[in-house]
């Protein structure tokens, strides 16, 4: 128990180092920074021990769910963290085919890019002002108008410490606090904002539509098992408009445990097209959480795409806080193997007028399980509220596993809420079909498969970007482990 | 002999639905079969495709000099078999395109010959559309998903005229076909039966047969071709009804 506790303050320790090492200003956010690590840490330090347990059944790593039990403290505490800002390996490259997209490396956790600078235009500095902005949170001046920006970022991270007392009645309530925060969900942001060496930080302000999508790719790369955090803010302000891809990739052979916070606040009649694309090796463990908050007619669009994985989670948590705002989730995961898949999705309608739209689809084969937890919170004042929420697996191997937990909490009247969650297998009549026109079986199977993805892949909103997310899944049916093909991390001769 | 059927026997879940069936086709020929509703002229179509859910109790059956039984689905189609489906089967989220490319280039590849650019097989995708009839709004959609009954049959002749094969079987093809359908579908077969293929229809109605005027007419009942002649049974039938045939049978 207690090692979990030490090496979580060493780790700490070690990535407040680092992040002084590499930082040559002196104006930015970097008291922020540290101020802001050193609160979660604390309560981290403030949880119950039984959650520091690697043997114990509720476990700060999710040890309750035995889906998630060798994932546990035990995993955690063998690992190091990366080596400081290391290089990127020389020939890296990602393109999406036939796609203009800009694009912000970070490699091991590791923002690369100019200090102090705007990483979408190198010449400019980093700030929020009137211009389209990304750059890491410790080169951002520590201005006023810099502060008022991101202070519902810090009030959030200030938030949340529970007593024991406090921690113990949250759970009473089947995990479930009735809107309120989720210990759970806290926690492993906490866990987050301690470990991660800084904040990457992408704004947009006032009516700013980003032409070309941003991608931004988290590389991570260790032969030794190591923990890489990567945290992040997005800053959409009112009527702002951009389609961002967030790529994890790994080497084939890597044993990182990538764990990623996003924190998102889109204004009013913003609109963000988030899609996550996870590609890592069987040995990676990835987990990563989404925290966004919807004002006035904003709506956000996100994409989980777990292509390849040991072991992902997806956490995420989007609040509806004002009319009209709107969200649609949509999730696709592929998994054979012994890979294991959650997607723990959480939607709270706080405002009237507000929707919601979940779509999870899955594809199992060999022993892979999934595992779906849908909660869609309404509030008594979110009348006129719409949720839908639905969970589709497709079985194509008789060991595979998928199980589901919608839930619906409505407190309001004249609301229109459903969710459904189905589990089946290949259609045989319209295999039959397909191989009586001389498809092979296999190929028929493929076909099939990628009919039942497509529904996911059809709302991706750039013809270029689904064309792409096509390619891959297409690949990833066709048995190619890491899809990335011209990646030099998908060819494991090469070491990086 | 392009397919030689000896005797076949074939069963569902113990029920015995084929009670040796014996059929000879040639290239060149056209036959019908005709017959009682449930007794068994989908079966055997689907026991000459492969459909493995049924299971050959006995008999033989030879196709291009080989052994039918030793092929499997696949390879039976790439042969040269196509089956014609009484019930075409929806598959939603594969295009009727994608699904042919897929189709006319694994047949293509197990001929050892490349596939066909995207370009040539668009050209060669519209000319067949034509011979049916099928606009390209339809041929855009999932495969028969939301299809009208007789959308999906005309969605079978067009598939047979992409894969040209060598033996066709088309089960209950004019069913639900209206009258200009009906026309123009029998037309595409007729355009495409040609002195080196065979085709087999089943149907229930003379009607077809005026259109597609077959060489020889079967009557499939109780599991046995209890009756072969030429297209004048079939007008016979129409008239008389089968069992006419029971009584002819059981006074013999
Ligand atoms: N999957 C099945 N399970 C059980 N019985 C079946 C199955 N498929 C067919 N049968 C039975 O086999 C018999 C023959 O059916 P088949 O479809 O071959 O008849 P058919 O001559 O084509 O009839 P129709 O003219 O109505 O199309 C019927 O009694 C039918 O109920
Ligand atoms: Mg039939």
């Amino acid at each position: 128990m207690q090692k979990v506790k030490t090496t979580i303050q060493n780790w700490v320790k070690e990535a407040g180092e680092q992040v002084c090492a590499c930082r040559d200003r002196k104006q930015g956010f970097d008291a922020e920074v540290n101020a802001l690590a050193a609160r979660a840490l604390e309560n981290i330090l403030a949880l119950p021990e039984s959650r520091f347990d690697a043997a114990g059944a509720d476990g700060l790593f999710g040890e309750k769910i035995s889906l998630w039990r060798e994932t546990g403290a035990r995993d955690f505490v063998e690992r190091r963290r990366p080596q400081a800002c290391p290089g990127l390996p020389r020939d890296f490259c990602c393109d999406i085919e036939g796609l203009d997209v800009q694009q912000v490396l970070i490699y091991n956790g590791c923002v690369a890019g100019a200090r102090g600078k705007n990483l979408l235009f190198p010449e400019q500095t980093a700030q929020l002002g009137d211009k389209p902005c990304v750059c890491r949170l410790s080169d951002l001046e520590a201005t006023p108008s810099h502060r008022a920006k991101l202070a519902p970022f810090f009030e959030a991270a200030e938030k949340g410490l529970h007593t024991e007392k406090k921690h113990v009645s949250v759970r009473s309530t089947a995990d479930f606090a009735q809107g309120g925060p989720d210990i759970g969900r806290e926690e492993q942001k906490w866990l987050n904002r301690a470990l991660s060496e800084d904040t990457l930080l992408i704004y947009l302000p006032e009516g700013c539509r980003l032409e070309k999508p941003l991608q931004i790719v988290s590389l991570n790369h260790s032969e030794k098992p190591v923990f890489v955090a990567t945290h992040c803010w997005i800053l959409l302000e009112k009527g702002a408009s951009m389609h961002l891809v967030q790529c994890t990739d790994s080497h084939p052979q890597a044993e990182v445990f990538a764990e990623g916070l996003v924190e998102m606040r889109l204004a009013a009649d913003a609109q963000l097209e988030y899609i996550r694309m996870q590609n890592v090796g069987d040995r990676c463990k990835v987990f990563h959480q989404l925290d966004a908050h919807l004002e006035r007619a904003s709506r956000l669009v996100t994409h989980f795409m777990t292509l390849n994985g040991g072991l992902t989670q997806n956490k995420v948590e989007i609040n509806l806080t004002e009319p009209e705002a709107r969200a649609d989730v949509f999730g696709l995961y592929l998994q054979d193997k012994k890979q294991q898949v959650s997607n723990d999705i959480k939607i709270n309608h706080t405002a009237p007028r507000t929707y919601s739209r979940e779509l999870f689809k899955g594809v199992l084969d060999d022993a892979a399980r999934a595992f779906f937890k849908g909660h869609v919170f309404v509030h008594p004042q979110a009348l006129q509220t719409e949720a839908y929420q639905n969970n589709r697996n497709l079985l194509v191997s008789p060991k595979a596993q998928a199980n589901a937990k919608p839930y619906l909490e409505i407190y309001a009247d004249d609301v229109q809420c459903n969710h459904g969650v189905t589990v089946g297998q290949l259609d045989e009549d319209a295999l039959f079909y397909m191989r009586c026109r001389g498809i092979p079986a296999e190929a028929a199977r493929r076909l099939l498969m990628r009919a039942y993805a497509d529904e996911i892949l059809k709302e991706v909103g750039v013809e270029a970007l689904r064309g792409w997310l096509d390619s891959l899944v297409r690949k990833r049916f066709n048995g190619q482990l890491q899809a990335c093909q011209d990646c030099v991390l998908a060819c494991p001769e090469r070491t990086c | 002999m392009l397919l030689e059927i000896k005797d076949l026997k074939a069963s569902i879940n113990g029920k015995q639905i084929l009670k040796g069936v014996n059929l000879n086709v040639n290239r060149g020929e056209i036959h019908a079969i005709m017959g009682p509703n449930g007794n068994g002229k989908s079966t055997l179509a689907s026991v000459i495709a492969g459909k493995e859910m049924f299971k050959v109790d006995g008999g033989q059956v030879r196709y291009k000099d080989k052994n039918l039984f030793d092929l499997n689905v696949e390879e039976r189609a790439c042969e040269g078999i196509f089956l014609g489906f009484q019930y075409p089967v929806e598959i939603p989220g594969v295009s009727i395109t994608s699904f042919m490319r897929a189709a006319v280039n694994e047949q293509r590849k197990y001929k050892g010959l490349d596939p066909m650019d995207a370009f040539a097989f668009m050209k060669y995708m519209e000319e067949k559309q034509a011979l049916v009839g099928m606009t390209d709004k339809l041929a855009n959609r999932s495969v028969n998903e939301g299809f009208s009954g007789g959308e999906k049959k005309k969605n079978e002749i067009f598939q047979m005229a992409m894969l040209q094969p060598e033996l066709a079987i088309l089960d209950e093809t004019d069913s639900g076909l209206d009258i200009d359908a009906l026309r123009i579908v029998a037309g595409g077969v007729n355009k495409l039966a040609n002195k080196d293929n065979a085709i087999i229809v089943i149907t229930h109605y003379q009607r077809l047969l005026d259109y597609i005027v077959p060489d020889f007419v079967h009557v499939l009942a109780d599991g046995k071709i209890v009756k072969t002649g030429t297209k004048e049974l079939a007008k016979e039938l129409e008239e008389k009804g089968y069992d006419w045939l029971k009584d002819h049978d059981s006074g013999k």
